[in-house]
């Protein structure tokens, strides 16, 4: 049984695409990373998954329940964080927290304080006097205080300095050692790098790769650069290279496919230097998006 | 019953200063305004022979019925149901709209409770702050009623006139969460009940000046008069009907629409 599993699940908002045939299978017990820019279909995915909006087809289901016909049961054990964080006005934090905690048949009172000494956060504080950061960290605590056993993070570190993204990453990561699922939603590639073990990549509305970050990383893509000896290059083509960038005698490009074809036509040119490294994860996504 | 005790506990300040509103508006028509005027009838109906027929009827002087108690409190009950609807209204909005105000739907639709179950805890919250109200206003209305020395025998039919108030807020109810599921965005909670309050008081207005039949079915100011309940001891069918109709399309369509409507992030 998949924490997550989505089968051609699709959601349009009349004639603007929504997603479009996503597929997913998110393993239990792993983070599972989601990337793409904005307008991608990342939230849409989401918030179909949490039953806020509804599916136009496909399947949609969270440990094996179907997430529009056991909402209830599957909410018991999910615990979100949106991108933005909106509270009642005229609360306390803890006043949310507990009220929060009152959906749940379970006692909070010692998970919510220790969240929040974690993050460092004043429960007794009104919400709407809080700082973007601190009503981030409410929402954090909200969403952990259950200890669910699927966390759906939705863009969750904007508004969050550093040193408190850290502290975040750390919450997280014993919450998966606790034998939590994370659903990881981000455009910030490296914080997905962090602490996932594996990618999709949305790109306008549909899935185009899921991956171990591992292998997306290693296996398939060099990042190639080189600089010839005399003259420039006008042109360069390779099957296999992509995001070709010229610049003077020296060219760049990611490269994927096999490393003795590379070889063999970066001999054809005399050439001052050549690099070959791994790529970032930032530069393979650029490279889908460019495709 | 946590969100039940939520939203009954954050109407708590509204609900006295309403209340105190409403309770003020009866005690200044009736228990002050009444006792003089019927003392200085006389004087009173020779100034309003001065009026224009229309400007009396639209403000809801009844020349015939003004100087009994039921009559005046039918030209009153339009000020009071006035106070009534932007209360009811105020209550919808705040306990309806509250999380479409705030922009937290996402916090209370990703809890594990269905949508019909959190309509109906939100109704249920709304319907005990009016009945309650209507119970504290009906007592001090019974209070005012004897201490104006009216007759034992009429108070039955007196505190049935009384619970027009609460019909007519239950309609006002509906149509405030008929306004807090349908308006995209809420700004401002007293605003808009105003608005609806001041509607209703224009076509009361409009209905008793034309005196069409058809006006008083848009009129929910109408629906409960008491003025019909004081000479006959029984409210009209078909105000009834058009009051129990106006309740079901809004509730209804609420209902639907509270279950089906996409939340999109804010």
């Amino acid at each position: 049984m998949y924490a997550i599993e989505t089968k051609g699940l699709t959601k349009s908002y009349g004639k603007s695409r929504g997603i479009i045939d996503v597929n997913l299978c998110v393993n239990e017990g792993e983070i599972f990373g989601f990337i793409g820019p904005n307008g991608a279909g990342k939230s849409t995915t989401i918030r179909t998954l949490l039953s806020l909006i509804h599916k136009d087809s496909g399947v949609a289901r969270i440990f094996g329940l179907d997430c529009e016909k056991d909402r209830e049961k599957i909410l018991t054990e999910v615990g979100y964080l949106p991108s933005e964080v909106f509270y009642y006005d005229n609360m306390r934090a803890i006043d949310l927290l507990n009220y929060s905690a009152s959906f749940y048949k379970k006692d909070c009172t010692k998970r919510i304080r220790e969240l929040s000494d974690a993050l460092e956060l004043d429960v007794h504080k009104k919400i709407e006097d809080m700082s973007l950061g601190n009503k981030k960290k409410v929402g954090i605590v909200q969403g952990l205080l259950h200890s669910p056993r699927l966390i759906i993070l939705d863009e969750p570190t904007s508004g969050l300095d550093p040193l408190m993204q850290q502290t975040f990453f750390e919450l997280i990561q014993k919450e998966n050692q606790r034998g939590a699922t994370v659903l990881f939603s981000s455009h910030i590639l490296s914080e997905v790098q962090k602490i996932c073990d594996r990618v999709a990549i949305i790109k306008e509305g549909r899935i185009i790769q899921t991956e171990k970050i591992s292998e997306l990383q290693q296996n398939s893509y060099k990042k190639v650069s080189f600089t010839l000896k005399e003259n420039t290059l006008e042109d360069f083509q390779m099957q296999g290279a992509a995001r070709i960038e010229f610049q003077g005698n020296s060219v760049s490009f990611i490269y994927r496919g096999d490393c003795n074809l590379l070889l063999r036509q970066l001999s054809n040119y005399t050439l001052l230097n050549v690099d070959i490294s791994e790529p970032s994860l930032e530069e393979i996504f650029m490279h889908y998006y460019a495709e | 019953m946590n969100i039940f005790t939520y939203e009954v506990k954050s109407q708590a300040r509204s609900f006295l200063v309403w209340n105190v509103a409403l309770l003020l508006t009866v005690i200044i028509f009736m228990g002050g305004v009444y006792p003089i005027y019927a003392e200085s009838a006389q004087d009173i109906l020779e100034m309003m022979k001065g009026f224009p027929e229309g400007f009396l009827e639209a403000f809801g002087f009844n020349i015939a019925c003004l100087f009994s108690y039921g009559g005046f409190y039918s030209f009153s009950y339009v000020y009071i149901a006035l106070v009534a609807s932007i209360m009811a209204v105020i209550v919808a909005l705040s306990i309806f709209a509250r999380e479409k105000k705030m922009k937290c739907l996402d916090f209370i639709f990703t809890k594990p409770i269905s949508r019909p179950a959190l309509f109906g805890i939100k109704t249920l919250a709304s319907l005990s702050i009016v009945i309650l109200s209507n119970i504290i206003y009906s007592i001090i209305n019974l209070v005012v009623y004897y201490l104006n020395g009216q007759d034992s025998e009429m108070a039955g039919r007196f505190v049935l006139a009384s619970s027009g108030l609460l019909f007519t807020q239950l309609v006002f109810l509906a149509i405030g969460v008929f306004l807090s599921t349908f308006m995209k965005k809420i700004r401002s909670v007293s605003g808009i009940a105003t608005s609806v309050g001041f509607i209703a008081f224009i076509l009361t207005a409009l209905a008793n000046l034309l005196e069409e039949e058809a006006m008083y079915f848009i009129t929910p100011f109408k629906y409960f008069d008491p003025l019909t309940v004081m000479e006959e001891g029984h409210y009209e069918v078909k105000y009834i009907i058009a009051a129990i109709f106006v309740i079901s399309l809004c509730m209804g369509s609420s209902y639907v629409r509270f279950i089906k409507s996409d939340v999109h992030a804010v």
